[in-house]
């Protein structure tokens, strides 16, 4: 039921050993960035993610174009970027840690969901940790205010950097997110769901499906 | 005085190459105290109830299970060597503690 959206490992045997781990420590899929696993359990739902970088929005344009992902994500520091690609709804996520109402309120609309990267606070030390973790629970609280989805990942770009699942229901609690175990299930149904009809051609556009 | 209600948390230490479980208990309640501040790591008494490789069992205050688990989340290295922290269960007895154990062929 709970899925690790957000793992960025490159290693083709570290991407295997690591699905082994999500499924033993209560995942049920994951969304892979970098390598995707070549074996997996039939019941482990395998997708693939592509983070874009993009300070513009012709870049982001030129990006989606040639991309091609089950999920897509958008890493920008460019403030109105980022509100232009939640209120056309360009992306599945963003992945930012501070975000405003504004963000919040088109995002909501659009159902893109706020991206929790993990790694960030892995990988941040005293100060900025302590930053960032403030910064974090301040979106996450604006979010929840707004009805923006909220999606947490571990961000691993190695297998030591995986988290099993009880871990980041705790960090989510952490966060101040009070339906806490909403991050790990709920956009990422909406998501399983529409690449499913993508693969059996039922999907016409955001909204339209046909029966 | 009420007694105060505790937590065991039994948690499995993955590594990259071999790594001291003392060293790693060393620095997780260094961590502890950096996340808690002196305060609350005086409340949450932490202790180690047994330690191996491959495992470990922590009791805690119940209201800092939480605390703990986003702790251990925190750890990435110890001595330059990759970490995982991994909470496994949590229970309000140590025997049921053990059970889980010996279904994982641990104890």
């Amino acid at each position: 039921m709970y899925y690790d959206f957000f793992v960025k490992i490159g290693d083709e045997e570290e991407v295997d050993k690591a699905v082994v781990f999500l499924k033993k420590h209560g995942f049920v899929g994951a969304c892979f960035f970098r390598k995707l696993p070549r074996n997996f359990p039939d019941k482990f739902r395998v997708l693939k993610g592509v983070e874009l970088v993009a300070n513009s929005l012709k870049e982001l344009k030129n990006k989606l174009k040639r991309s091609h992902g089950n999920f897509i994500v958008l890493k920008s520091k460019n403030y109105s970027l980022t509100k232009v690609a939640c209120q056309r709804a360009l992306v599945d996520a963003v992945n930012v840690v501070k975000i405003n109402d504004v963000i919040a309120r088109f995002a909501s609309l659009t159902k893109v969901s706020l991206l929790v990267d993990f790694n960030l606070i892995l990988k941040s030390k005293g100060n900025r940790r302590s930053k960032i973790l403030a910064k974090l629970s301040k979106s996450c609280e604006i979010a929840q205010k707004k009805g923006m989805p909220i999606i947490i990942g571990s961000g691993a770009t190695n297998f030591y950097e995986l988290r099993a699942l009880s871990n980041l229901l705790a960090f989510s609690k952490f966060l101040g997110i009070r339906e806490y175990k909403k991050p790990f299930y709920f956009a990422q149904r909406e998501i399983i769901r529409r690449e499913e009809a993508k693969e059996k051609g039922k999907y016409i556009m955001p909204g339209v499906v046909v029966e | 005085m009420i007694r105060e209600k505790k937590r065991y948390v039994l948690v499995e230490v993955l590594s990259f190459g071999e790594v001291e479980i003392n060293e790693v208990l060393r620095s997780l309640k260094k961590e502890f105290l950096n996340f808690l501040g002196e305060k609350d790591f005086g409340k949450a008494k932490l202790r180690v109830i047994q330690a191996t490789n491959k495992f470990v069992i922590f009791r805690v205050s119940h209201r800092f299970v939480d605390e703990l688990k986003v702790c251990l989340s925190l750890m990435r290295e110890v001595n330059n060597k990759f970490i995982n922290l991994a909470v496994i269960y949590v229970s309000g007895s140590l025997k049921k503690l053990r059970k889980v154990l010996k279904e994982k062929g641990w104890s």
